[in-house]
């Protein structure tokens, strides 16, 4: 049963829950195979989840209410496939989340260790 | 390659808690599969083994922080306990264990300086795998080529064997299989190619040898097959050179033959102007109508020629028995059963009356490997306990390892490893070993599969196809890795149960249960490689009983040889001038045999002992209830003197005499044992008449003890003889008693048959002990292979008893040097340590006894003169190796009464 809780008591965001996230952020549901896709592009290859880490990682989001299981869409022929989709409470986990690190890049750019790429 | 991956995925996703993998589990088949097709597309197999790699290690993590709290339960839940280690855990776990390349990298670096700090470690490790899954992958071999790839013909799935089958006669003591599995005689062949329509192509094909005459050399015998057309298109055969029979050929009685292409190229140097020749087989002529391509082969046969073979239903004959086979691919759409029905169908409106006729259709590859698949599976089998005996070895020493390395774990636990992340790195050490063990393995496949082939016994369908290709490689990795996860989590699993803060404090304070784990891998070793041992044993003691066995005569200093009798050259056409002529010349052969030095006597006799010849006949002893019914026995022809030459004891009445061989005299039969007291029950079976042959009514004149001839398991009970003149043949083989060295004296028989006739061909010629000898190839073979295993276990076994024992030892040494100090004698310490080992291997040698004594049945149909159960087996196994086990305990038993107690106590 999904608790609903202040999106601070959710970070900091690990980092395969927040990639997560952001795959789910344009509001389409999808099933896991779309999201490691997703994580892949959005990464450039850096990030590509296994299906074991993606799995665990979304059931723990789910369970917390940041995720919710939708069916899937009518386009779709295989409708045993589990689809996703961000809730309200994800929506404001990834915004908080995203602040927080757009926050801590500030402050490292403002210390100069982040230069800008050439 | 993907089915593989689908076959470790699936494994593996039971390490997920229950409850997890019942929700996601469909999902994640889904898309791995799609993953794997992913990277298959982009980057071929280099980039599925990377996401096989990855997703293990993936599956693995999860396993692990799955079972573990995670961050948010702490922090979004009331009164849960805010625990900086477990949260610095958690962002660790979930950070930094997801294996990347970067950290599989560091661990691999890690493993490697591991391994190079400790090579007797990684030698033993690598060595004890490189067996394991070296044996493993040489049985896999074997059967891969003998049972799983498919037959080299288009649609191999498609050809049947068709047998004539007499369902009544199962279980018959002299038929055996042929009951379900007989061969056709060529009419009967006809008859069911001409009505049949279940099968595309139907043809018939005969094993046979003949007599081949060239220019210039002494006649050679070779083997050849005689077949019909269809054979050739069913089985997609090509030729180098001309063409394979068709329904044009033999019309006009013209003879042909096709040459197989290594015949054609050893016999006749790839010469192309063979074709169209002719050449003389029998003193016939055939011509050459083509050139097979290279390699072609019908498994079960060896063929140098092939020649043609034609007739119809109509021919002479239909009720004989013939020794044809016969294959059939099925035609669109029909099953294996329809065509059965059909043949047997046909059979039953045979016009001639032979008995109750029924078919046998089954698939020909499988066919082929009946008689070999139970004991390849067994020894697949036997090849796998090995291989969990080995992965057992490498995982007690990596857990005896692990209680050394327990305070650098903890140390690294401390400062910020997960015990995720440690687990990884374990798991990483023993992929490390699983890989290095896979390479080993390999070779040892290399060198093992052909030493399997090699050393095979004759009859192994498609052996010498055997190599080690891509697909057993592929099956050598797989079970690397499978091995790699199977001993690497055992340690893995420990460590994650272990107080690691506790562990940086003393240097013993869980290493007990460690070692308890590691005893109890030792035990479950011991007890595997008592099942094999017991095996190996039990096997080893059938072939010497058989070795043991006797025959029933006396099978030293005996020689049998068989000849080509020269038929054609005695068709005069005046039938009473050839057979004088045919006799003069088998007598000119017996007396040059004769002549031969040591020879004592020389006979004729129609099936000599062990020579694979036999001639049944159904027979109706006087008063027997159903005269058309009688006893089958086996039927030999042979010379007077023979009993009292071969040994064989004459229990009543008389052998033949030279008298007997009048061909016109009256008919005479010597009946064995077994038939008198089958047919005359508490009488005397002399005087009493014996018909066979159908109506050729015999008087018994003699009882003689029965022997074995066929195999040494089996004695043949029903026989009976009668006079070589009386049906012998001309062509009947001669058994040759010397006195000394019957395998010295085959040279000097050779000669003196060549110094009557150079051109008469010796088909065979062997001393009887050979014969006998060759029958035990089988059982010698499997024997041996399991005793290999066997001992490997063994010593494995015993090594991870040495381990433990050691292990223990070292980690007890304060407690040792305590003993000693207060007083206890060295001779009481070395008891203690050996009672130790011993105790261990007694736990591990009951488990397996236990065990081998109840899944002992899978051997029962291979053991011969020796139960499963046996009695002495069990013992020398029961006692052997707890003694190896106390041996292998002297070591670290010396090392603990050595123990300087001053120094021990001061360690502390």
């Amino acid at each position: 049963m999904p608790v609903s809780h202040p999106a601070a008591d959710f970070l900091p965001l690990p980092h395969l829950p927040f990639h997560v996230l952001l795959a789910l952020a344009d509001g389409e549901p999808r099933h896991g195979w779309a999201v490691i896709k997703r994580i892949d592009e959005m990464t450039e290859g850096g990030t590509c989840p296994s299906t074991g880490s993606l799995y665990l990682a979304m059931g723990r989001l789910e369970d917390r209410g940041l995720l919710e299981r939708v069916d899937p869409p009518a386009e779709e022929q295989d409708t045993r496939r589990k689809f996703y989709r961000l809730t309200a409470l994800g929506g404001r986990v990834l915004d908080a989340e995203s602040r927080r690190l757009g926050a801590l890049v500030d402050v490292a750019r403002a210390s100069r260790l982040l230069r800008p790429e050439r | 390659m993907g089915r593989w991956g689908r076959v470790w995925y699936d494994w593996a996703l039971h390490l997920l808690p229950e409850e997890h993998r019942r929700t996601v589990a469909d999902d994640m088949r889904h898309d791995f599969d799609r993953a794997q097709a992913d990277a298959m597309d982009r980057g071929g197999r280099p980039a599925l083994t990377r996401l096989w790699i990855r997703e293990l290690f993936g599956l693995l993590g999860a396993a692990f922080r799955a079972r573990r709290p995670d961050a948010w339960s702490r922090r979004t839940e009331p009164g849960s306990p805010n625990d900086a280690r477990a949260r610095y855990t958690h962002a660790d776990s979930t950070l930094r264990h997801r294996p990347t390349m970067d950290t599989i990298a560091s661990d691999l670096r890690f493993a490697a300086r591991t391994f190079v700090r400790r090579p007797g470690l990684l030698l033993l490790a690598v060595l004890t795998l490189s067996l394991g899954i070296g044996a493993s992958t040489a049985m896999f071999s074997v059967i891969n080529a003998v049972l799983l790839r498919p037959l080299d013909f288009p649609e191999p799935e498609q050809i049947q064997a068709v047998y004539p089958a007499w369902p009544d006669l199962v279980g018959h003591p002299t038929l055996g299989d042929l009951a379900l599995r007989g061969t056709w005689s060529w009419p009967e062949l006809w008859l069911v190619a001409e009505q049949q329509d279940v099968f595309e192509r139907f043809a018939g094909y005969a094993p046979t040898s003949l007599t081949l005459f060239q220019d210039g050399g002494r006649p050679e015998r070779v083997r050849a097959v005689a077949t019909s057309w269809e054979l050739f298109p069913m089985l997609g055969a090509s030729t180098r050179l001309g063409r394979t029979f068709d329904q044009t050929d033999g019309v006009d009685g013209d003879r042909s033959v096709l040459l197989s292409y290594d015949s054609w190229t050893d016999r006749f140097g790839s010469d192309p102007s063979v074709l169209g020749s002719a050449l003389n087989f029998n003193e016939r002529s055939y011509t050459v109508l083509g050139v097979l391509e290279e390699g072609f082969k019908v498994p079960g046969t060896d063929a140098a020629f092939w020649i043609f073979r034609t007739g119809s239903s109509t021919d002479a004959g239909l009720g004989n028995h013939g020794s044809t086979r016969a294959l059939g691919r099925l035609a669109q759409g029909v099953s294996a059963e329809q065509a059965q029905a059909q043949v047997t169908q046909i059979l039953q409106s045979l016009p001639v009356d032979h008995g109750v006729h029924e078919s046998t259709v089954a698939s020909f590859q499988s066919e082929l490997t009946r008689g070999v698949r139970p004991v390849l599976i067994i020894m697949l089998a036997a090849s796998g306990l090995l291989l969990i005996v080995a992965c057992g070895n490498v995982a007690a020493l990596l857990l005896g390892a692990g209680i050394d390395r327990e305070r650098e774990l903890a140390v690294r636990g401390a400062v910020g490893a997960s015990r995720g992340r440690l687990a990884q790195q374990l798991l990483t050490e023993s992929m490390v070993l699983a890989v290095a063990g896979a390479a080993g393995g390999a070779t040892v496949a290399v060198l093992a599969t052909r030493a399997l082939a090699f050393l095979a016994p004759p009859g192994v369908p498609r052996l010498a196809g055997v190599a080690v290709d891509g697909t057993v490689l592929m099956f050598s990795v797989v079970l690397a890795v499978v091995c790699g996860v199977a001993f690497g989590l055992l340690p893995a699993l420990s460590l994650s149960s272990t107080d690691l803060a506790g562990a940086i404090g003393s240097n013993r304070t869980t290493s007990g249960r460690r070692a308890r784990l590691q005893s109890s891998v030792v035990i479950g070793e011991l007890a595997l490689a008592t099942v094999l041992v017991v095996g190996g044993l039990l096997l080893a003691r059938t072939v010497s009983a058989l070795n043991r066995v006797d025959p029933g005569f006396e099978h030293e200093g005996l020689v049998a040889l068989s000849i080509a009798f020269p038929s054609a050259r005695f068709d005069s056409g005046d039938d009473d001038a050839d057979l004088t002529a045919a006799q003069a010349y088998r007598t000119q052969i017996t007396e040059a045999l004769a002549s031969a030095p040591g020879v004592t006597t020389v006979h004729s006799v129609s099936s000599p002992p062990f020579f694979g010849w036999r001639a049944n006949n159904g027979v109706a002893p006087e008063g027997w209830a159903d005269p058309d019914n009688g006893p089958v026995a086996e039927r030999r022809f042979v010379s007077p003197g023979y009993f009292e030459s071969m040994g064989i004891p004459i229990l009543e009445g008389r052998g033949f005499e030279a008298n007997d061989e009048i061909p016109d005299g009256e008919w005479v039969t010597v009946v064995s044992e077994g038939l008198a007291d089958l047919a005359w029950p508490n009488e005397s079976a002399v005087g009493k008449r014996l018909e066979y042959w159908g109506d050729r009514d015999s008087r018994v004149i003699g009882v003689v003890g029965s022997i074995r001839d066929e195999d040494l398991e089996t004695r043949t009970d029903l026989a009976f003889y009668a006079p070589a003149a009386q049906g012998g043949g001309l062509g009947a083989p001669y058994m040759v008693r010397v006195s000394g060295d019957a395998t010295a004296a085959i040279t000097a028989l050779r000669e003196r048959v060549w110094s009557v006739d150079p051109n008469l061909p010796i088909t065979r010629i062997a001393t009887v002990d050979d014969l006998m000898s060759d029958q035990l190839a089988a059982q010698r073979y499997r024997a041996r292979l399991m005793t290999v295993f066997a001992a490997l276990a063994g010593l494995f076994a015993v090594l991870g008893i040495y381990g433990v024992t050691a292990r223990s030892v070292a980690r007890r040494t304060q407690e040792m040097g305590l003993r000693v100090a207060l007083g206890a004698d060295r001779g009481s310490v070395h008891a203690m340590v050996t009672k130790e080992a011993v105790r261990l291997a007694v736990v591990g040698v009951v488990v397996g006894i236990a065990a081998a004594v109840a899944i002992g049945g899978v051997l029962e149909r291979f053991l011969w003169g020796v139960s499963r159960a046996d009695p002495v087996t069990l013992a020398a196994v029961g006692i052997g190796l707890p003694l190896l086990a106390a041996l292998a305990a002297v070591a670290p038993a010396r090392r603990a009464t050595n123990v300087d107690p001053l120094q021990a106590l001061k360690a502390e």
